[in-house]
């Protein structure tokens, strides 16, 4: 079907356009210069218009999902949705599959990418990945204690690393390079944890800077289309964003002229200072300081919003440590050879001394690092759910509204953080930087995020007129608007009319295909060889392409 | 002759996957499966036609009688789906949400204690090559691999050598259970306890474990406390710990609450060291049919739909409980035999409402059944995903071609069939 | 509603005490896998099927105490139903607890009411086990008389 979007307000700051009048037309799926024939016209006069909404980081598919959900019925019960002529819907932080894509339909979303995959069950992540209709996915593959990588490292083997990485990549059908918690979380398989970037990571005899070093630089390597996706060490821990200006100085003189060469994920959750709880505060303003002062380096926000959270990591070790705190129940799953998870639910009180203080955290990072460098996330479920954006999106854009939310926090947010200090608001471009173009970007999708010619069509209409509205006095209304996108297009179909679904669709999935035979003649036999100690036999090990729905691989030159 | 090696056993959770297959004139011919695996190769009877009332039919027919059946009821039960394939179970959950029915899987009578025992308390469990590679303290509680999984303790558990730990002479086995199973056989040392005693013994280890063993009696349940106490030092000690439990743990007198004990127990172990606890789950795919429904729906058994959403009561919507209460008018059953495995007043039921069954096997739930439809054997003549006891995912091969439709096949035009006559 | 007597009550030592009552041995029923029961599953109308779950593993001890012999044939009583089955001898079942494969003979005796759960209590369940004439009924017969109950 080919589309007329009339007369809306365009904002689209890849392009340079900041509230213009224009139509979009699209044809075939594409985003085209000239009027297609036999279009349908949508009027979208005095409403915002932009590209679909880009998420780089959310877990919405795999194990720790599912185990989520098992464990917490509560949360299932508390999101109950019927939608005839569609699949119902369950769950506030951790949404069955069918809610995951129906509510980022609804919120003008239309790409989402999983940032935790296993490899031994990489089938699983996509398994439900491909039950999520209505957008296009992709996933990371966990590979910061993989024991390939930290021999291959321990060796200073870059080229055999490389072609592990094109081949792990390939064979679990993922998007780019996950690491977290560098060599924690092999630590922890015998109880214990990295506590600094030179610790040394038991029998291996490498350290997180090592793990981090050649991920960087085998991702340069291999040309990867996204940055070495780094969960830091000691994540949750007060005083941690000195570990985390460290790791980000890891890559100190590591240039790619197309896009940063390293993103500091839910950065939030790295960005303490003090040295225990009683004296707990923000490292915000170092963080921010840095990241705007260099130029290969990107964050997502990890806002925590009040209310109900499910945390979920392959961080298990720090999943204990908020056990331990909270006394909550908690699952953690050992991961063989590679990884592991953890999961346990968590309220952010405003009247919580420290989750009010980490909430304010999430918003200095948003307020204070320079809006082309940072993307809106909460790190879904982790700091609540995705749902929640067009919260955090009024908060930057007003300081009206945070003084409102301050009003009701607890007092440690004055003394603690900045954020009572700051005066910024954002513009209604800089979130849609911050929620579009700059994912796409990271993402090194061209077609996505934008909505100039070759883009893929998609495309939000929010009820809401820019020119008139001013989201730092009307806040409400743009929030409001933000929340239910009365029209969303998805590679120019219709899935979304009058804020209710319209069709179900379902989108492709990206992975990255740079695997060659070269690369397999380099490192066949220590894979092989090491096959001995996993639980199943080489050959039952990995995803193969025609399994899924609609794989989307990306070649990298 | 063809030799496959690589394929997959699907009969328990262990999935092995390092089966070799030999065919020649004489059949199909195997190594490495165990006992168990063994006879699953092997030739059973087959459901020969699709059948209604006992008489012959197409499939196209059976298949029509049955989303007649299904869409004439007011509350079907879709039951089974343990010994299927992952792709035809999310047909199963479509249709019980499109028909507003219920949906529940074998493990209602298996291991779903073991998730109510998590919503309560998380559990901290890891996949088998974490307890292969690192475990120097096995605990195989209410449960005897070497009889219902019998490969675990020879490629996951007991005997291989594992990366940290060299062997079996490394890893200290403990078996404790109601009788002497073989697997206590294999074991350094097999504590007995009563039946029914679970929850008491598992109480008093962890007031061993708090520091409060002076506050005990000199034997609880007729276990010597000194015999706990000597249990609880080794947990404390081991580098690496797993405690594997079966049914004896969720099928006894304390079900769910067993189980939460003992997770509370391993949870706090982690204090100390570090600690797994892992249900050893039954059939090949039963983790599977707990898995598709949570992400489809987000609950994994005892779903009801009549409100046109999922809701989760094992009281109420438990294959043992809704036909003990009557509360269906007709069953779809997949993949499974209740008539054999349920309690004989639910069977009863059961017996007395039309049902429909899909199975390559005729059983006693055939004996009743309206609709027979026979389907392919999953891993063997049909493909698809299934999850392992740990939830690793394995994709079943095929290496016969069958004159069946497989289970997804069939479900798949069910739906179809089902959303035709019910309209979108 | 506690239907069962707390088995500790029982309990001396290491083992369980048998309380006599007139009719026979007052006992503890197991259910469960076993190889057996576990190779035939695929093929539950074959005579291997059916010699595999018909029998309980009785304690030599309790066989003697009910002058029972290996193939003698016992009747197990339960609040909820009995069924009659061959009798195999174990010194690996502890006194007083009398093993059953899981199916449809064990599933005679099992009360469907879960408390909530959903989960039948299969294992633990207090029983009479006594001797008996009566013959083991065939599986087809069995299901019979579940069906026209
Ligand atoms: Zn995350």
């Amino acid at each position: 079907m080919n589309l007329i979007i009339r007369n809306g307000i365009v904002y689209d700051p890849q392009n340079g356009v900041a509230g213009e009048k224009m139509d979009i037309f699209i044809e075939n799926g594409t985003i085209v210069e000239n009027l297609p024939k036999d279009a349908k016209v949508i009027d979208a006069s005095g409403k915002l218009v932009v590209a679909g909404g880009v998420d780089m980081h959310t877990h919405i598919a795999g194990g720790k999902v599912n185990t989520a959900r098992v464990m917490r019925p509560e949360d299932v019960k508390s999101g109950i949705r019927r939608n005839p002529g569609f699949r119902a819907e369950s769950g506030y932080t951790v949404p069955n599959s069918y809610g995951i894509g129906y509510r980022y339909a609804r919120m003008g979303y239309t790409t989402a990418f999983e940032p935790a995959n296993p490899p031994i069950s990489a089938f699983h992540t996509h398994e439900e990945l491909d039950a999520i209709p209505m957008i296009d996915k992709g996933t990371f593959v966990l590979s910061g204690n993989n024991w390939n990588v930290m021999e291959y490292t321990k060796k200073g083997d870059m080229e055999k690393l490389a072609a592990y990485m094109a081949w792990l990549l390939n064979r679990t059908k993922s998007y780019g390079i996950k690491v977290v918690n560098p060599g924690g979380i092999e630590a922890w398989a015998y109880g214990k944890n990295m506590r600094g970037l030179d610790d040394v990571v038991p029998y291996f005899e490498v350290t997180p800077a090592d793990i981090i070093n050649s991920l960087v630089k085998v991702n340069e390597e291999l040309s990867l289309p996204h940055p070495v996706h780094l969960h830091c060490n000691n994540l949750g821990v007060p005083g941690n964003f000195e570990t985390t200006l460290q790791s980000m100085k890891l890559v100190e003189g590591i240039e790619n002229k197309d896009r940063p060469v390293l993103h500091v994920t839910h950065v939030q959750f790295n960005s303490y200072a003090g040295d225990s709880w009683k004296t707990f505060s923000s490292g915000a303003e170092e963080i921010a300081r840095y990241v705007n002062k260099v130029d290969n380096i990107t964050v997502d926000m990890g806002q925590p919003v009040f209310g109900s959270a499910t945390t979920m990591t392959a961080d298990a070790p720090a999943q204990f440590a908020l056990h331990k705190l909270t006394k909550a129940k908690w699952s953690n799953m050992d991961v063989e050879l590679e990884t592991g998870a953890g999961i346990l639910p968590f309220f952010y009180s405003p009247k919580n001394p420290v989750t009010a203080v980490q909430w304010a955290i999430g918003l200095e990072i948003g307020l204070l690092v320079n809006p082309g460098k940072v993307v809106l996330t909460t790190d879904h479920p982790n700091g609540g759910p995705f749902t929640s954006y067009p919260y955090i999106a009024a908060m930057l854009m007003s300081r009206k509204k945070r003084e409102e939310e301050l009003a009701r926090v607890h007092k440690l947010v004055e003394k603690a953080t900045s954020l009572p200090s700051i005066e910024v608001e954002l513009t209604l471009e800089d979130v849609i930087l911050m929620t579009r173009t700059l994912p796409a970007r990271l993402l090194n999708l061209e077609k996505k995020g934008h909505l100039g010619v070759g883009a893929e069509g998609d495309v939000a209409i929010y009820d809401f007129n820019p020119l008139e509205a001013d989201p730092s006095r009307d806040y409400g209304v743009v929030e409001k608007a933000l929340s239910s996108a009365e029209v969303t297009v998805k590679g120019g179909e219709v899935i979304v009319k009058d804020g209710n679904l319209a069709r179900q669709v379902y989108g492709k999935t990206y992975w990255v295909n740079t695997y060659t035979d070269d690369h397999w003649s380099l490192i066949g036999d220590d894979v092989i060889n090491l096959f001995r100690y996993y639980s199943l036999e080489f050959s039952s090990y990995g995803v193969e392409e025609e399994w899924l729905k609609a794989s989307h691989p990306v070649e990298v030159s | 002759m063809r030799v496959l090696y690589d394929m997959k056993c699907t009969f328990c959770g262990n999935v092995c996957d390092d089966i070799l297959i030999q065919i020649d004139e004489d059949g199909v011919s195997t190594k490495n499966t165990c006992k168990l695996g063994y006879h699953k190769f092997l030739d059973h009877p087959r459901i020969e036609f699709p059948q209604v009332d006992g008489q012959k039919v197409s499939y196209d027919e059976a298949i029509e009688t049955a989303a007649e059946i299904l869409v004439n009821s007011k509350k079907p039960l879709l039951y089974g789906w343990a010994s299927t394939v992952n792709e035809a179970i999310a047909y199963g959950v479509a249709l019980a949400e499109k028909l507003g029915g219920v949906y529940d899987n074998t493990s209602s009578v298996c291991h779903a204690p073991s998730t109510l025992a998590t919503q309560e308390t998380g559990i901290p469990a890891s996949t088998l090559g974490q307890v292969k590679n690192r475990a120097d303290l096995l605990i195989f509680w209410g449960c005897n691999p070497m009889s219902a999984h019998p490969r675990h303790p020879t490629r996951y558990s007991v005997f291989p050598r594992g990366f940290f730990v060299e062997g079996r002479r490394k890893r200290h086995v403990v078996v404790v259970d109601v009788r002497k199973t073989r697997t206590a056989n294999i074991a350094d040392e097999f504590i007995q306890i009563p039946p029914n005693s679970d929850y008491h013994i598992i109480t008093a280890m962890r007031m061993i474990l708090a520091g409060k063993e002076d506050d005990l009696p000199n034997s609880v349940a007729g276990v010597p406390a000194e015999k706990l106490v000597s249990l609880v030092d080794k947990m404390r000690n081991a580098r690496f710990g797993a405690l594997l439990y079966g049914l004896g743990m969720t099928q006894s007198r304390g079900r769910n609450k067993n189980v939460e004990n003992a997770i509370r127990l391993v949870q706090e172990l982690n204090s100390h060291t570090r600690f797994v606890i892992q249900p050893m789950r039954g059939h090949f795919n039963v983790v599977g049919a707990d898995q598709v429904p949570t992400w489809e729906v987000g609950f994994p058994y005892a779903i009801d739909f009549s409100r046109g959403y999922a809701r989760f009561s094992p009281g109420e919507f438990s294959v043992t409980e809704i036909l003990r209460r009557k509360d269906c008018d007709s069953a779809l059953v997949v993949s499974s035999d209740p008539a054999a495995h349920l309690p004989a007043r639910s069977v009863k039921h059961l017996a007395d409402i039309p049902v429909i069954q899909i199975d390559p096997h005729p059983n006693l739930t055939t004996r009743f059944a309206k609709v027979v439809i026979p389907s392919s054997l999953v891993g063997i003549e049909a493909e698809g995903t299934v999850y392992r006891m740990d939830g690793i995912p394995m994709r079943l091969k095929k290496f016969k071609e069958s004159e069946y439709l497989s289970d997804e096949e069939i479900l798949e035009r069910l739906y179809h069939k089902v959303v035709e006559l019910m309209g979108a | 509603m506690i239907r069962h007597v707390f088995i500790a009550r029982f309990i001396t030592g290491h083992c369980i005490s048998q309380v006599v009552v007139n009719m026979g041995l007052k006992a503890n029923v197991v259910t469960g896998r076993s190889l057996g029961q576990g190779s035939y599953v695929d093929d539950k109308l074959s005579k291997e099927y059916f010699e595999a779950v018909s029998i309980c593993e009785v304690n030599p001890e309790d066989c003697e105490y009910l002058s029972i012999e290996e193939g003698d044939r016992v009747k197990i009583t339960t609040e909820f139903g009995s069924v009659v089955l061959s009798v195999k001898k174990n010194k690996d079942i502890p006194s007083g607890v009398v093993f059953v494969p899981m199916g449809p003979y064990a599933n005679q005796i099992i009360d469907p009411e879960t408390t909530g759960t959903g989960m039948p209590q299969f294992k633990g369940i207090d029983a009479t086990i006594e001797k008996t004439d009566e013959k083991v009924l065939e599986v087809n017969e069995l299901i019979e008389n579940v069906i026209s109950r």
